[in-house]
């Protein structure tokens, strides 16, 4: 899901600076993320799976869910490439 | 007629192997008579079931609910037979370490979440519950004096659900909220702050924030009406989140933005496998061996929050802010560590 995407699931609030501002506080967990399971994403390609992410992300109950959720976009982003 | 024990011996086993065959494949999805029955054939061969398929598939249900306690339900609607309960099946016991491990699992991520990821989850503990004999599904909901630690994930226990809930409402109804909030500098009293809440956040160390902007406290702290301010979910004080009435504005009030620049030694950046801590962070590889990284943040606390993880291989350049505030932090630092006299190093 691009930012046209994001864009549609959150109305009115996908501009530049909610963007920005939504990359800035989940990167801390992302990179972490991206470090612990060893995914070996560039720092853009985190920024791009914060931005897929962030529907599911904003509903996150804990760092726990929130951690599962970029797991399974990060998967589902991987088997989407294999497929090609 | 002659008995052919090896024949009767190999026809039980065959008998049995169809038997479980049929859990596996309802243990996965509910399937219709024909999916069950196409299942079978393709994992035991054509001749698995005779020509009457229907009938053997029938006797093999029944025995399955009456010398085994399986739970099958046929689901009128849709024609398919769903397993309720694997009663004398239920052959997954598990040590207690790992009954522990699972119990986290199912606090970490409760049921009623609505995230699919989670959803998932709840499916996957669904399953193996299933699997679990009676007395350790009994011994999975009892509460054990081992408290499991799985590091950074956090504690959500902490968070207090009622709490939640009412920062959801407020957010999902963009309304302004109040609550009692201990922020580091309270120790005895909370303070009351009125604020307009937009979004839940969880930091890589497991804590969860309520991005807010500032409306007002009570008494005040000099925190400014319009600056943007995370507050801990864990120190806000149980059910004392109100919803107010006012509504947020259409836009929210844009804080300003920060351009931080700052270089990293060769002693961590020389690998060139830096973290990228900070949105659009551009690098800068120096051939010493060290780095400068500039990018853009709203959050200057924040920032100075996780740059200080470098300590003395990181030395902040701007802005101006965030340099002050890293000398204040130094400077707190030397004097926790008796260091107050210490001459700055060159």
């Amino acid at each position: 899901m691009g930012h046209d995407a994001l864009a549609r699931a959150t109305p009115a609030r996908a501009d530049d600076a909610w963007l920005h501002r939504s990359i800035e506080l989940w990167l801390p967990l992302a990179t972490d993320a991206n470090e612990r399971y060893d995914w070996g994403y560039g720092g853009h390609d985190i920024e791009r799976l914060i931005i897929v992410a962030l529907p599911d992300l904003e509903r996150a109950d804990s760092s726990d869910a929130a951690r599962a959720v970029l797991w399974f976009c990060h998967r589902r982003q991987h088997s989407a490439g294999a497929g090609r | 007629m002659t008995a052919h024990p090896r024949g009767n011996r190999r026809s039980s086993l065959h008998t049995f192997s169809r038997r479980l065959l049929i859990i596996r494949a309802l243990l996965r999805e509910p399937l219709d008579r024909e999916q069950l029955i196409a299942v079978i054939r393709r994992e035991l061969g054509d001749e698995a079931y005779p020509e009457q398929a229907t009938i053997a598939l029938k006797h093999d249900l029944d025995a399955l609910k009456r010398e085994y306690d399986c739970v099958i339900r046929h689901q009128r609607e849709t024609g398919r037979y769903e397993l309720r309960d694997l009663g004398k099946l239920a052959l997954l016991d598990l040590p207690d370490a790992c009954l522990e491990a699972l119990a986290f699992i199912d606090s970490s991520f409760p049921e009623g979440a609505a995230v699919p990821a989670t959803i998932a989850i709840r499916a996957l503990l669904q399953r193996i519950e299933q699997l679990l004999p009676d007395e350790r599904r009994a011994a999975l909901r009892t509460p054990s004096p081992v408290q499991l630690q799985l590091g950074a994930g956090g504690d959500p226990a902490r968070i207090d659900q009622a709490t939640l809930r009412a920062l959801r409402r407020a957010i999902t109804g963009r309304r302004q909220l109040r609550f009692a909030y201990f922020s580091s500098h309270d120790t005895d009293t909370p303070r009351t702050h009125t604020v307009e809440p937009y979004r839940i956040f969880f930091s890589d160390v497991g804590h969860g924030y309520l991005d807010c902007t500032h409306v007002g406290a009570t008494p005040s702290r000099g925190e400014l009406p319009g600056q943007w301010i995370n507050y801990r979910l864990d120190r806000i004080v149980p059910k004392s989140a109100t919803v107010l009435g006012q509504m947020l504005p259409p836009t929210r009030r844009q804080p300003p933005s920060y351009t931080v620049s700052y270089t990293l030694s060769a002693r961590v950046a020389r690998h060139r496998n830096v973290a990228h801590l900070f949105p659009h962070s551009q690098f800068v590889w120096h051939d010493d061996g060290s780095a400068s990284v500039t990018a853009t943040v709203t959050d200057l606390w924040q920032a100075r929050l996780t740059l200080m993880r470098y300590a003395g291989a990181c030395a902040v350049t701007g802005p101006p802010q965030l340099v002050t505030m890293m000398r204040e932090a130094v400077a707190e630092m030397m004097a926790v560590y008796g260091l107050a006299g210490a001459p700055a190093p060159e």
